[in-house]
């Protein structure tokens, strides 16, 4: 039995995500010129190999390679840069190359809410945070080292690599269990879904929401007698 | 069969690994929580992947109460980043240790407790009883 068939190029990848994650090692204030040659290679390396994979010859194909590649790399930026600020709005790309993934995916109004949500109210309430509370400016010294980076990755990338072979291989088991194709109508399917089958868990996600917000403002309030702790 | 499935899902996979290695990497609290976050927008893209591929709403619905819980824990957890914040004046996880068992490995910004060097004093111990006559026998027997 072939192993990964006509997907073997998604293994490339792999490679690519696997070499990031060794530059990540070697990270340290004067990182040698080499690695980080290495890195930025893997890096475009990643976008044009997720481009290819996934472009084959329609607009879709090429919408999300490049924005499936902006979306890792992305994110890998997060992993790395030491200022907190450029690492929220590295995650901020991220989520929206995430978002034309979304779109290419026919959900254009998860799309739109996770914009919405993420790009505008978690990045602002963090950059928010980060304002209140790093008012230097800058990388701290506690950030450019990491927390024992060797084990954590080798064992993430064994995860990442077991979670491709399951995905490779798992190929004609998931196309076995493809729907019907019945028609989605975007916005309104997705509503008439919430509001039907989901009724019960839309009122107690509104719950959560109200709870969510009483917790926060008691947990920051500060009454003006109370001993600090 | 949809062609955008796999590449979705090993997309997925690369998002949420990511935030993973970031979480237990990175050692400040914002940056911790924001890999959080791309570690649930990788399983978003997974639940949309497959909600396209079986034409069916399901994956998007609970797509979007994964973005409404995400919303709730961005709102606690910046509220209890601001609170440590007020403790501990700084953002480097590595301090926040009260809860921790006790461990070898001291965070590196740890400020040296000094402990004051005081002179030593020795306890004087006061005569106490009479003292016992030695014989010359005992005086004898003890040599």
């Amino acid at each position: 039995m072939d192993l990964f068939g006509d997907n073997a190029v998604l293994l490339l990848p792999i490679y690519a995500v696997i070499g990031v994650l060794l530059t990540l090692i070697q990270r340290s204030a004067q990182s040698p010129a080499l690695v980080k040659f290495f890195g930025a290679v893997a890096a475009v390396a990643m976008v044009f190999l997720c481009s290819y994979s996934a472009g084959k010859d329609d607009l879709d194909g090429l919408v999300f390679g490049v924005t499936a590649g902006v979306a890792a790399l992305a994110g890998f930026g997060l992993l790395w840069v030491p200022n907190p600020v450029y690492a929220a709005l590295s995650f901020a790309v991220s989520v929206l190359a995430a978002c034309g993934v979304f779109v290419v995916l026919k959900a254009p109004f998860l799309a739109a809410a996770t914009v919405v949500i993420y790009a505008g109210a978690v990045i602002v309430t963090f950059l928010f945070v980060v304002m209140l509370a790093q008012q230097r400016g800058g990388a701290l010294g506690y950030d450019s080292n990491f927390f024992r980076p060797a084990p954590v990755l080798a064992t993430l990338g064994l995860l990442l690599f077991a979670l491709f072979v399951g995905v490779l291989t798992g190929g004609p088991a998931i196309e076995a269990l493809a729907g019907s194709a019945t028609p989605t109508a975007g916005v309104k399917a997705v509503g008439r879904s919430l509001y039907t089958d989901y009724l019960f868990a839309v009122e107690l996600a509104g719950t959560l929401l109200l709870v969510a917000t009483i917790g926060a403002i008691a947990i920051t309030r500060r009454e003006p007698g109370l001993v600090k702790p | 069969m949809n062609d955008a499935l796999v590449p979705s899902l090993i997309l997925g996979a690369v998002l949420f690994v990511t935030g993973a290695a970031g979480f237990l990497i990175r050692r400040n609290m914002i940056i911790m929580f924001l890999s959080t976050e791309l570690m649930l927008q990788g399983v978003v893209l997974n639940l949309v992947a497959f909600s396209d591929f079986h034409r069916n709403m399901g994956g998007v619905a609970l797509a979007v109460f994964v973005l409404t819980v995400a919303a709730c824990e961005a709102a606690i957890a910046l509220a209890l980043v601001a609170a440590l914040y007020q403790q501990h004046k700084t953002l480097d996880v590595a301090v926040a240790t009260e809860l921790r068992e006790l461990v070898d490995e001291v965070p590196d910004e740890q400020p040296e407790i000094e402990t004051p060097e005081a002179e030593a004093v020795y306890p004087t111990l006061s005569p106490a009883g009479r003292e016992p006559v030695v014989t010359e026998e005992e005086l004898h027997l003890r040599v």
